[in-house]
């Protein structure tokens, strides 16, 4: 059970956790992730003609990122082979230098947790 | 204690191992720095021992307003990253869980997370919107992208430095009636003091560092030193550019010797 001066103490320190907080959130909204979330409103809208945009919803862009239509025959789609391609070496590349850092540090860890237990077993 | 005695340096081969590690993470960067004082043309033939590629960076008013300006951007980055990273590692640390921390770690914590990429295309989008309306083309769209990114980096010495800090001073200080204020200006601030400096020269030199996201935000004519590096690639690379590299090494290790001689545990 909580006296009402302990309650009263709480509430004051969460109000002054937030209140502390709050510069840096209001930074990092403005300049990191709220332009995140305009970003992703921004992935469901038409394009316009000048670089801008309309606001209509289409989903256009998130299909083009996987078909492009045929350049002689409208209509036809077909897989966006260079966004593809290009993801797919960003991915590889990056799954590439997890696996060979992990096989690195986990066989240097081992052989060093073999040395330490060879040496216990020595030591009794 | 077995683990207490065992010691990495005692395997076999251990020197010769370390040795082709360092080589391997070290080698790129001694060549860059040996090849600016290199008199030829080419950054790829090393011959003679000049130092006119310092001196052709010097005098080079491009360098000298890139140079100026990547500092401008840092230090008011630094700053205003140190400023709200303090507050909020205040925030978050010494105090009962509550709902929400975790919410405020992911928000401080999401530059790191995210790719960089990302975040640079998200900007310049939101970015470009405001120039449009409100016809404002100068520094603070990088001050602010910078100052937000840096955040992080500022924040995780200072949190650590305040975790290893317990409430008794201030508790003490308190009980002999200082107020609020005095207590922060006067216990906690002095004791905080060197995880601030810390995390204001980490969050500095990420600001000097950093391309992808100043590379989408900047206006015409805003290049800063590492995005001015990277048009010259589309140029003629002369070893100017490892001139001026080697310069942004040097001033890098020194910061981070700094850094680690900061927030070294007082044994």
């Amino acid at each position: 059970m909580t006296s009402p001066a302990e309650t009263v103490r709480e509430k004051a320190s969460v109000r002054n956790a937030w209140a502390l907080s709050a510069p840096a959130l209001v930074v990092l909204t403005f300049a990191a992730c709220g332009p995140l979330l305009i970003m992703l409103v921004y992935s469901v809208l038409t394009k316009g003609e000048y670089g801008n945009v309309e606001w209509i919803f289409s989903t256009e862009g998130w299909r083009s990122m996987l078909y492009s239509e045929d350049i002689f025959d409208p209509g036809v789609f077909v897989w966006a082979d260079a966004h593809l391609t290009i993801f797919w070496r960003s991915v590889r590349l990056s799954v590439l230098t997890t696996v060979l850092t992990l096989l690195i540090i986990v066989t240097v860890a081992l052989l060093f947790y073999v040395r330490v237990a060879n040496r216990e077993r020595s030591h009794g | 204690m077995a683990e207490r005695s065992f010691s990495a340096t005692q395997l076999p081969g251990f020197a010769p191992k370390a040795l082709i590690v360092f080589a391997l993470l070290y080698l790129p960067i001694a060549l860059l720095v040996a090849y600016s004082f290199s008199n030829n043309y080419s950054t790829s033939l090393l011959e003679g021992l000049t130092l006119k590629w310092y001196q052709a960076a010097w005098a080079n008013d491009a360098v000298k307003s890139a140079t100026l300006r990547s500092l401008t951007i840092a230090a008011c980055a630094a700053v205003i990253a140190t400023i709200c990273a303090t507050l909020a590692a205040l925030g978050t640390t010494r105090r009962k869980a509550f709902g929400g921390q975790t919410f405020i770690y992911v928000m401080i914590n999401q530059p790191l997370m995210v790719p960089e990429i990302v975040t640079a295309v998200a900007l310049l989008i939101f970015f470009a919107a405001i120039k449009v309306a409100t016809g404002y083309q100068g520094l603070g769209y990088l001050i602010a992208a910078h100052s937000a990114f840096c955040i992080p980096f500022a924040y995780l010495p200072i949190r650590a430095r305040l975790e290893g800090m317990d409430l008794s001073l201030e508790t003490a200080a308190a009980d002999l009636y200082a107020t609020p204020w005095l207590i922060f200006h006067r216990v906690t601030l002095p004791l905080l003091g060197p995880g601030i400096i810390a995390g204001a020269m980490l969050a500095f030199v990420i600001s000097l560092d950093d391309v992808v996201i100043t590379e989408f935000v900047k206006s015409g004519g805003q290049d800063t030193l590492p995005t001015y590096m990277m048009g010259q690639l589309r140029r003629v690379m002369t070893p100017e550019v490892n001139a001026i590299s080697s310069v942004l090494l040097a001033l890098t290790v020194l910061l981070l010797t700094a850094f680690f001689l900061l927030t070294r545990k007082n044994d």
